[in-house]
């Protein structure tokens, strides 16, 4: 039984940290890729629409 | 540069240096709270389910990540609409950044899923109809980003992607009903169909506030995707300005010399 | 680019390609837009590498599309017979696989050599289900499963149990646990 509670477990943590990870990583990507692209595009452009 | 524009600044607020902004701040503070509520209450407070225990709390996020990615496949579906209507490059981008953002939370619902199906069902994956389904969605969005790779004209890719982005979005009703119209092992609506979810009351708190900061974290990251779209877009067009540049640069001595 | 005056370039820009009379450099020398083929020109030869590349993953989520589309249809167009059904077309189903629900008989599960035996019920039909293998976590009486397996003699022979849930979560000791026993046992045919 300890070893199908493990299952639940792991299952649990797992999909917590799946959701975070994936959509933090995403988040973390998105935004340093803004600040990149903000160095190279003339300020004047920098203007959202 | 701060010292000689110093009247202009105090109008004109300096060129942000990335794709933040007070708005984007404020709202991902309160996207922040409902996450911290949401932990707490998910992992911590709610108590085990009678029949699920504790495998529940997967429930916490399956749902609110499958709502954020339906948002923002509506929000596809509505600037393709506006994009054919209107032509404009912010349809485009809003309806391309949103496709993004939803395939990303649409494959972690799916992941978040197959472990429930594991504890619960004892199987991962089984080929029944809101599973078929929902396979049938992601492969048409993640279609969507494909196609959008594909280099082209903006305006032409921007027409493929916009009747993709309109035709797509007829999954989400089917989804959303197979579980009606089909047998299958996936159990029945839990949000959007039944007036009162048939839930507990602390496990409804932790669900919806999942479900908010969910809704929130979408819209913060659409905010940020379309503007980090817009700067690419504007980066892309500095490249061709500076690649035609060089062309005028190599052609000018040729022509001097021929004349 | 070595041009040479003497012989005619065959470089010239295309017409068509020409600025627009109106532009602002319209009065300046017609510039060379064309694509480039030269191993300079590594601009283009990545952006036909791209092209390739995208096109491929969207012919490659074409198949992947079609081969979901066969296996949903093959499996989800009638994911289980109920154990009625599947009684009323014991004839026709023979020895072949398919999946059979219904509702797990309380006081009839027994640990077996391989697995585990109970009875299922669904409509006015029970049937002996002989499982190999170990049932899940959550497999117990009153609940309803679906069973892959075949009929053998007037059993049915399953090698996986899936644990059916219906939408009702109930906090542990509620008010609710009482009502979600009742809709079991309503399920699980005490009619019949």
């Amino acid at each position: 039984m300890s070893g199908a509670s493990m299952t639940e477990t792991l299952c649990i943590i797992g999909a917590w940290l799946v959701t975070f990870g994936a959509v933090g990583a995403y988040a973390a990507s998105v935004i340093l890729r803004g600040r990149r692209l903000s160095k190279i595009v003339p300020p004047e452009q920098r203007r959202w629409m | 540069m701060t010292t000689t524009k110093t009247e202009s600044l105090s109008t004109v607020p300096a060129a942000p240096t990335g794709t933040g902004s007070r708005g984007t701040r404020v709202l991902g503070a309160v996207a922040l709270l409902f996450l911290v509520i949401a932990v707490a209450y998910g992992l911590l407070i709610s108590p085990p389910d009678a029949q699920l225990g504790n495998t529940i709390r997967i429930i916490y996020m399956h749902v609110p990540t499958v709502m954020a990615a339906y948002l923002a496949f509506l929000i596809t579906a509505v600037s393709s609409g506006m994009y054919l209507w209107k032509r404009t490059e912010f349809w485009d981008l809003l309806g391309s950044s949103a496709a993004e953002i939803g395939v990303l939370f649409f494959a972690v619902t799916i992941v978040d899923g197959a472990l429930w199906g594991k504890v619960t069902w004892g199987v991962f994956w089984r080929w029944e109809p809101r599973l078929t389904t929902s396979a049938v969605l992601l492969i048409m969005y993640i279609g969507y980003l494909a196609v959008r790779a594909i280099p082209a004209d903006p305006k032409t890719r921007a027409t493929r992607c916009a009747i993709i982005g309109l035709v797509a979005v007829v999954n989400i009703p089917i989804v959303h009903k197979a579980v009606d119209w089909w047998r299958g092992l996936h159990q029945g609506k839990t949000v959007l169909g039944t007036i009162d979810p048939e839930m507990g009351g602390t496990q409804l708190f932790a669900m919806y506030s999942a479900l908010v900061a969910g809704i929130l974290v979408c819209v913060w990251l659409l905010i940020h995707r379309f503007r980090a779209g817009f700067l690419a877009e504007r980066a892309s067009d500095l490249g061709l300005d500076q690649a035609l540049e060089e062309r005028r640069l190599e052609s000018s001595p040729a022509q001097g010399a021929d004349s | 680019m070595d041009v040479n005056p003497s012989v005619p370039d065959p470089s010239v820009p295309d017409p068509s390609l020409l600025d627009d009379e109106e532009s602002p450099d319209a009065a300046t020398p017609a510039l060379d837009v064309t694509p480039r083929s030269s191993p300079a020109a590594s601009t283009g030869n990545s952006k036909s590498l791209r092209t390739y590349v995208a096109m491929g993953a969207v012919l490659a989520l074409v198949g992947i599309m079609g081969l979901v589309l066969f296996k949903g249809l093959n499996n989800a167009a009638l994911f289980y017979y109920n154990v009625d059904e599947a009684v009323a077309q014991r004839q026709d189903l023979g020895d072949q696989r398919f999946r059979m629900q219904g509702n797990v008989v309380d006081g009839t599960i027994k640990k077996t050599d391989g697995g585990v035996s109970f009875v299922i019920a669904y409509g006015d039909k029970k049937l002996n289900v002989v499982n190999s293998g170990a049932p899940p976590e959550l497999f117990n009486a009153k609940i309803p499963v679906i069973l892959e397996g075949e009929f053998s003699g007037d059993e049915f022979h399953s090698d996986q149990i899936l644990i059916r849930h219906d939408s009702t979560y109930d906090e542990k000791n509620a008010d609710r646990v009482k009502k979600a026993q009742a809709d079991a046992d309503l399920r699980s045919g005490s009619s019949g």
